[in-house]
């Protein structure tokens, strides 16, 4: 989409455009769910969030600026709609309320791991079937990660926000941010690579 | 030389494009000779590419309820547009997320 598309769907929305609204719930709806999901601790609350979400959009949407794109607009709504459930429950991870004590060096791969990436992934031969695998594969490594790794790898790497909007809205600092996503990727690679060369030792 | 660890604990600023120039022809020349570097940078590389790719899968839909209930929220507001001021909180929260930028 390109801004001009979205100037035109934000003073659409503003007018009380009802067809322009639908088309916001038909876009974001989802991605708001699956970022709500990576950042509540049960599914139902994670619905909350969202709903809750959309009241604010609602309410706040006639003074949206355009000073970011739509999108990254409606997860600092969505963001601090979890921050202020967080605050009240104990069970949110301690990192959304500004507890960033896991700040330590990068843990990357050593030798061993690195030795074990000798054997290339039978991707690129295969047929598309066995990609689709491999995304399952990927998504549940995702699925698996500390919700903080997770956050960051999904705005990043499945939404394509920049570094700068990550750290923004997650109230991290950039090398906070590298780290995360670091360590985040390193995970779903191994498990990729678990999956894809179960006996690195034998298929060299 | 740079050690296959200090290579790879930096792929992802790499990837990333942020690594500053004396340091990225340390990378780029370790991997020149060393081939399970190589091989790991490029399971990073797609790994990026995996990920990416879930972004073009389909996503959950809004219930049917859900969507009429939020359709008729925003039929009601546009038809009371004095609602503004019964709902600062959630607007503040709101204005929060676009002055924070
Ligand atoms: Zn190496």
């Amino acid at each position: 989409m390109t801004s001009d598309d979205e100037a035109t769907w934000v003073r659409r929305l503003k007018q009380g455009d009802e067809a322009a609204f639908e088309r916001l719930i038909d876009t974001y709806y989802g991605a708001m769910l699956r970022l709500a999901r990576s950042l509540c601790p049960d599914p139902a609350t994670a619905e909350d969030v969202v709903q809750e979400t959309w009241f604010a959009i609602l309410s706040a949407i006639a003074r949206f600026e355009g000073r970011s794109t739509l999108k990254t607009w409606i997860f600092a709504i969505l963001t601090n709609q979890a921050r202020k459930r967080a605050a009240k429950d104990r069970r949110f991870a301690a990192w959304l309320l500004g507890d960033t004590t896991e700040d330590e060096a990068i843990a990357g791969p050593d030798c061993a791991t690195a030795q074990a990436a000798m054997s290339p992934w039978p991707l690129d031969a295969e047929a598309k079937v066995h990609r689709d695998q491999v995304l399952t594969i990927v998504q549940e490594a995702i699925e698996n990660l500390p919700s903080n790794q997770r956050t960051v790898v999904i705005l990043r790497d499945i939404e394509g926000l920049e570094p700068a909007e990550v750290c923004e809205l997650l109230k991290i600092t950039d090398g906070n941010q590298r780290v995360l996503l670091h360590r985040g990727r390193v995970s779903i690679r191994n498990t990729a690579d678990q999956a894809l060369n179960p006996n690195p030792e034998m298929s060299r | 030389m740079m050690t296959c660890k200090e290579a790879t604990d930096q792929v992802t600023d790499y990837l990333d494009g942020r690594v500053p120039h004396g340091k990225r022809i340390g990378i780029w020349l370790h991997l020149m000779m060393c081939v399970r570097c190589r091989s790991y940078v490029n399971q990073m590389r797609q790994v990026v590419e995996l990920i990416g790719d879930l972004s073009k899968q389909p996503l959950t839909t809004a219930p049917p309820d859900v969507r009429d209930a939020l359709m008729a929220e925003f039929r009601r507001r546009k038809n009371a547009p004095a609602d503004g001021p019964g709902h600062v909180e959630d607007g503040e929260d709101a204005e929060d997320a676009e002055d924070e930028r």
